[in-house]
């Protein structure tokens, strides 16, 4: 896979990055990708069901993630998972942001810091 | 409140609707404590989908259709905006070369001259008839004093100043405006005209007499110190109006030429 396509998708959005965030750890459906994205920002970030489902269809159709099949609870709600390509991505914007945060500790005194 | 949101789930456009309505009601009814915030989604989403969303195209009834769309998707509304701006640039463009043939006669060609005609002319029913015609031109009519006046302008620039719409004539919006058009003609921004921004030669031995000789200049500098003040410009408007013999409420080129 080459590099370029994978950047071509950064910077993600904070949504895009929450929503990948989530779906890190093991394929999740659309309230429990809300829940752990409440849970990742402490409760600061919380994307309605609107913004949710809108940043999903555009990263199933850029392939960054799939639908991994139905919860066999209720059929209504789909598991959706991180495509190859998606933790690439996702891998490469962590990567991107600690350069960002390592610049910041370099640019700022210690004092204004604060807890970074 | 379910039968509210469900209601904007089935307002959604049908691709969107049917690929996510089931899971968004099932969150819904799962989030109990907070359906006034999923509401609000709801309408924002709403608004995103109908009008910032790339709609795909449904697939073409039996028969197939008569029109073919290079892209999967439908246009956007909001495209269709852009478009509307661009399309109205465009008229507006148009209008203003069609308006200003002088200017742009480069690129309209056939704009200022008569093309020859591309018409057929059948000359077979012409032969055998006298076409010999005599046309009579009327004769041109030539005003002596606006041919002054043109030379006049080239001489002081106060009056090309005055004359807005160049028709050697100055009007009575031209005479409102006077104060306005004597003080583009202050180079050094000092607020006052003298004499060489007025138009005297750069070597001129007695520059207020070239004030004096040019009645617009003369009836304006109202103190006869040969340049025109700041109060002076001002006052332009009203003093302009003693050239106006005969009360028209304009000034023509036998009343402000020497």
């Amino acid at each position: 896979m080459k590099q370029d396509s994978v950047d071509s998708f950064l910077p993600l959005s904070p949504a895009t990055l929450h929503i990948l965030l989530a779906l890190a750890g093991e394929k999740l459906h659309g309230y429990a990708i809300m829940q752990e994205i409440a849970r990742q920002s402490e409760g600061r970030y919380k994307p309605g069901p609107g913004i949710l489902y809108d940043n999903l269809q555009r990263l199933t159709m850029q392939g960054i993630v799939a639908a991994a099949g139905e919860d066999p609870e209720d059929p209504r709600r789909r598991y959706y998972r991180l495509t190859a390509l998606g933790r690439r991505v996702l891998s490469t914007e962590i990567a991107r942001l600690e350069g960002v945060v390592r610049e910041a500790r370099q640019r700022m005194p210690a004092k204004a810091q604060g807890g970074i | 409140m379910r039968r509210l949101y469900s209601a904007l789930i089935r307002l959604h456009p049908r691709y969107f609707r049917e690929q996510f309505g089931p899971e968004m009601m099932a969150i819904f009814e799962q989030a109990s404590g907070s359906q006034g915030r999923l509401i609000a989604d709801a309408f924002a989403s709403l608004f995103r989908q109908w009008t910032c969303r790339p709609q795909p195209v449904e697939a073409p009834a039996a028969g197939g259709s008569l029109f073919m769309s290079l892209e999967p998707y439908r246009i956007r509304p909001v495209a269709l905006v852009y478009g509307a701006y661009a399309t109205l640039a465009l008229f507006v463009a148009v209008i203003f070369l069609i308006d200003h043939p002088a200017k742009t006669a480069r690129w309209l060609v056939g704009m200022e001259r008569a093309a020859k005609s591309v018409l057929p002319i059948s000359r077979s029913s012409l032969e055998g008839q006298d076409l010999n015609s005599t046309v009579q031109l009327p004769e041109p009519v030539v005003d002596p004093w606006k041919k002054l006046a043109v030379a006049y302008f080239k001489y002081l620039p106060v009056m090309k100043a005055l004359d807005t719409d160049g028709d050697y004539t100055i009007s009575g919006r031209e005479l409102i405006l006077a104060p306005a058009a004597l003080r583009t003609l202050d180079l050094n921004h000092d607020g006052k005209l003298d004499p060489w921004e007025c138009g005297a030669a750069a070597g001129s031995p007695r520059p207020a007499a070239f004030i004096r000789r040019n009645p617009v200049l003369a009836v304006i500098d109202t103190d006869r110190n040969g340049e025109l003040s700041a109060e002076e410009i001002a006052n332009s408007s009203v003093s302009l109006q003693a050239l106006d013999r005969n009360g028209d409420g304009r000034l023509t080129p036998d009343e402000y030429l020497p």
